[in-house]
């Protein structure tokens, strides 16, 4: 059962991704007021936000925890797009172009999220000039990583595309521990294998690989990140 | 257990003076809507198609065309205690709480006569 509201992060002054988020610049009185407005609950691992081919009617903010996106192939296939996590939102595209769902978002582990519907966030944005801002900024990033990903795909092997994933999955989810970092998301092989388009055999070996020269660990099914400068070379990255 | 029943369904009059103030939208996948113990985000009004009452990934109960579902917890932010299952083609109009505000600004009672008759609990 999910927990009572006044045990979730029902404020979002108190929300764990404080400062993460597109509502974060809002003054105190317009964040009193969404908080009125949004609907917080607990996604349990494998619990679905929306689905592929059905109508958006809101905005989803991410409390705490992993959102999968994914898309099916004709083939009946899902293919993991990307990970959701603190303070990312979901389904701001769909909410403006009013197209159904173009995928599926379905929580990794337990996920607290906020729901905001449709017509105050347009609301929002016609009144407040810097909810808009923060949007346009996180379409702008959105697009730029589908750009990337995409170059990727035509200019990278999967050896180097390999080692992009694991370092922005350290961007994103590592934690440091000695001296190394720890990707703390549970992704299974298929699935790191479908966001780099590529067998999860395929995967493994170049995983293997890896580990062989010493780049990264594995420990159980957890892996981690150990040299990085090594990564970013392997990767063919300028950063 | 709770039991179920459907509220008073809507005449096509009804659901035709409603569905002119929220557009109906189709499902295209079926999905569940709302799960069990579970805040609703919006309130669900079967224009067509068909909606499972699921426990424990069983159905227990057929919500019938013209019904609302969910309004009762979304307005006294209760969660619910069943899930909701919408099965694929079927159209619901959507009730947020934006719209649930507009219907409450309403001078013309009809609309709300609608939603206060109709609702069904989950």
């Amino acid at each position: 059962m999910n927990k009572t509201k006044n045990e979730l992060p029902h404020h979002c002054e108190d929300c764990p991704s404080r400062g993460k988020g597109i509502f974060c610049e809002l003054e105190a009185m317009a964040l009193k007021d969404l908080d009125q407005q949004k609907v917080v609950n607990t996604y349990k691992k494998g619990q679905t936000l929306f689905v592929e081919g059905n109508p958006p009617y809101g905005l989803y903010c991410i409390s705490s925890g992993n959102i999968k996106i994914t898309k099916m192939s004709p083939a009946g296939k899902d293919a993991l797009v990307r990970i959701a996590t603190d303070g990312d939102v979901l389904g701001h595209r769909s909410i403006f172009t009013d197209e159904h769902y173009q995928a599926t978002a379905t929580a990794i582990d337990d996920t607290v999220v906020c729901f905001i519907d449709k017509s105050y966030i347009i609301s929002l944005v016609r009144k407040r000039p810097e909810v808009a801002i923060q949007l346009i900024e996180k379409l702008g990033r959105d697009l730029g990583a589908s750009e990337d990903k995409i170059a990727s795909f035509y200019q990278k092997s999967v050896r180097e595309r390999l080692a992009e994933l694991l370092l922005l999955l350290k961007e994103s989810h590592g934690v440091k521990e000695q001296g190394r970092w720890k990707i703390n998301l549970k992704l299974t092989r298929e699935e790191m294998a479908s966001i780099i388009g590529t067998a999860s055999e395929t995967l493994i070996r170049f995983i293997s690989e890896l580990k062989d020269e010493g780049l990264i660990e594995q420990e159980g099914k957890t892996l981690f990140v150990v040299k990085e400068k090594e990564l970013i070379n392997q990767a063919s990255l300028n950063y | 257990m709770r039991r179920l029943r459907n509220s008073r369904l809507l005449t096509d009059e009804e659901l035709a003076n409603f569905t002119k103030f929220v557009g109906p939208r189709t499902y295209h996948t079926s999905s569940i809507i709302i799960y069990e113990g579970h805040y609703p985000h919006v309130a669900f009004l079967l224009v067509e198609g068909n909606i499972e009452i699921v426990k424990r990934n069983k159905k227990v109960f057929d919500v019938k065309k013209g019904v609302i579902i969910g309004l009762s917890e979304l307005l006294n932010e209760r969660p619910c205690k069943y899930s909701v299952k919408i099965n694929a083609n079927s159209k619901v109009c959507i009730i947020d709480k934006s719209t649930l505000d507009k219907i409450s600004k309403l001078e013309d009672n009809k609309i709300k006569n609608i939603i206060s008759s109709s609702s069904m609990a989950c």
